[in-house]
């Protein structure tokens, strides 16, 4: 086995361990910050696998998401940890995982290995066009930016417009109050 | 090589962990980091089934002149378009759920979802 | 005719985007603009999809991208009969909805942004009903599912809120799982494009992974429709 396949399989079990922490740990602080380093670790593979411009986004979202996660979980009490430990219904649903891990890991067998992604060959896929094409069609010399700003532009509209969503999203979910005090009240925004 | 799938069935792993706390875990915080675990393992998945074995990054550079050179040896560069279009959604997504918390726990006073329960769905 | 597809995602798109900034005007004003804005577009939608039935299927290529020897390097837009059916279905119901909702949204604050998230949630519909790519499809779905979970919550009481949060995490869970039935289709098939990957899904033998893609859409779909084993969210978001 090459180095290389050592480091992405270790990086990959450091993220299960941290998942798995994540998890069980009573400390919601520690639990956050144990979701922030798998996120390093994604990171870390992101660039081990090809993927610059991944890892960077993935870093600032990382942070962002952690930073909001901390802000939500300091200086709000929670007393949930006295668990309530129905040890049937964990049992049910570790079985339905055993299951899905079973019949999932053997469906990703037949998949084309890691490695080996479907490329070339007698039936080429999009990708092989874009690579081929890329430079002439759109002048991007990063061809991640040439699918996401040109080929699939369409697509960051819709991503686009999530963000938007989301904003105003949170922004009526945050409003002070939802009913006007009377139908028929003076009427103002919060 | 005999391991092609054990990353993929890693990454299928780190899914079902994510799965297990947003099913097992009653404590509204622990769900959401379940549901981040879960679009990780989902973007991780997504990332190595682009990669191809000694693949370079998508970007050329001046020196690769030669374009089925550079298309026989770049990693594929869908996936990764599609894991920051889909990093995006998740950020979004994190943020509404991150803003119901607040709410809820405002309203209720707590975390736990054993007690937030006004409704019988 | 396909020209017009567009202008079923970029009218209530513009729209959404207009309506929110009626926001931070006095509600009155703002509100009261928005909904006529609201109903004229879910009105021109309904009477453009009623102007659809019947038409031959067309294909609109977003961006232009040519599509030399069936192999599309760019985005469609796809307009068959069944996608004519779903049209019509899907803006008669936003345009009556969105009467009922005239009367019923009085009681709130911030109805510019009811009529902009309602608006940006008819985009998203329209949009996942006529894309004719896999991933298009997911974008667009999650557009106007954050819509939904946003209206949801637009009352911000209790009830609503747990209701919301339910539906988000379920809702985050299904997207999830489409999404990875996307990355499964396209490591068999290489396409992301609707018509190739049932093409190339013809030409190679049905795997344990085609229907771990099939049961990863089955449950995806399945939550997000409520469909019967995936029910339980259902009755508290619709109160």
């Amino acid at each position: 086995m090459d180095p290389f396949m050592l480091l992405l399989l270790a990086l990959l079990a450091f993220m299960i361990i941290g998942s798995l922490i994540a998890a069980e740990t009573e400390d919601l602080l520690s639990s956050v910050v144990c979701v922030g380093a798998i996120g390093a670790g994604l990171a870390i593979i992101d660039l081990f696998l090809g993927a610059p411009d991944l890892a960077i986004t993935q870093v600032v979202v990382e942070i962002l998401c952690v930073a909001i996660l901390i802000r939500v979980v300091l200086n709000r009490k929670d007393e949930t940890h006295r668990t309530h430990k129905d040890t049937f219904a964990v049992g049910s649903v570790l079985l339905f995982l055993g299951v899905l891990l079973v019949l999932g890991g053997w469906a990703m067998t037949t998949l084309h290995p890691f490695g080996e992604p479907l490329l070339a060959g007698d039936q080429p896929g999009v990708a092989q066009q874009y690579l081929t094409n890329g430079l002439q069609d759109t002048g991007a010399a990063n061809y991640v930016m040439a699918v996401l700003l040109d080929y699939r532009a369409y697509d960051t509209l819709g991503e686009a417009t999530v963000i938007f969503v989301s904003i105003i999203g949170a922004y009526v979910i945050l409003r002070q109050r939802g009913k006007l005090r009377h139908d028929t009240g003076n009427e103002s925004d919060s | 090589m005999t391991l092609g799938a054990l990353p993929y069935i890693l990454a299928l792993v780190l899914m079902l962990i994510g799965l297990y706390v947003v099913v097992a875990k009653k404590n509204i915080i622990k769900i959401i980091l379940g549901v981040c675990i879960l679009e990780y393992a989902v973007n991780l998945f997504l990332l190595l089934l682009g990669y191809r074995h000694g693949g370079a990054a998508p970007i050329r550079t001046a020196e690769q002149a030669d374009t089925s050179a550079f298309a026989a040896g770049a990693v594929d560069p869908i996936p990764q378009a599609l894991i920051l279009t889909s990093i995006v959604i998740g950020l979004g997504c994190l943020a509404l759920m991150v803003s119901l918390a607040v709410r809820l726990h405002e309203k209720f006073g707590t975390f736990d979802m054993t007690r937030i329960r006004e409704l019988k769905g | 005719m396909g020209n017009m597809l567009p202008l079923f995602i970029a009218l209530p798109l513009a729209g959404g985007f207009l309506a929110a900034l009626g926001a931070r005007k006095s509600s009155l004003a703002g509100g009261d603009v928005a909904r006529v804005m609201a109903l004229i577009i879910s009105g021109c939608l309904l009477v453009g999809s009623l102007a659809l039935l019947g038409r031959e299927s067309c294909v609109y290529w977003i961006g232009g991208w040519p599509s030399p020897d069936a192999s599309t390097v760019g985005l469609s837009l796809v307009c068959d009969g069944f996608t004519q059916m779903l049209l019509v279905t899907v803006n008669a119901i936003g345009f009556f909805a969105l009467l009922y909702s005239f009367s019923y949204i009085q009681r709130f604050t911030g109805r510019a942004l009811y009529y902009c998230l309602f608006l940006i949630l008819l985009s998203g519909m329209n949009a996942v009903v006529l894309s004719g790519d896999l991933f298009n499809v997911f974008v667009f779905m999650e557009v106007s599912v954050i819509a939904s979970y946003a209206l949801v919550a637009f009352g911000v009481e209790r009830q609503e809120l747990e209701a919301s949060f339910k539906y988000v995490i379920l809702g985050s869970v299904s997207s999830l799982f489409v999404l990875l039935g996307i990355g499964l289709l396209y490591n068999l098939t290489g396409q992301l494009n609707m018509a190739l990957v049932a093409d190339r899904l013809a030409g190679i033998e049905t795997g344990p992974a085609v229907w771990l893609a099939a049961g990863c859409f089955i449950a995806g779909f399945g939550l997000k429709a409520a469909v019967v084993p995936f029910h339980a969210w259902l009755p508290d978001a619709h109160p």
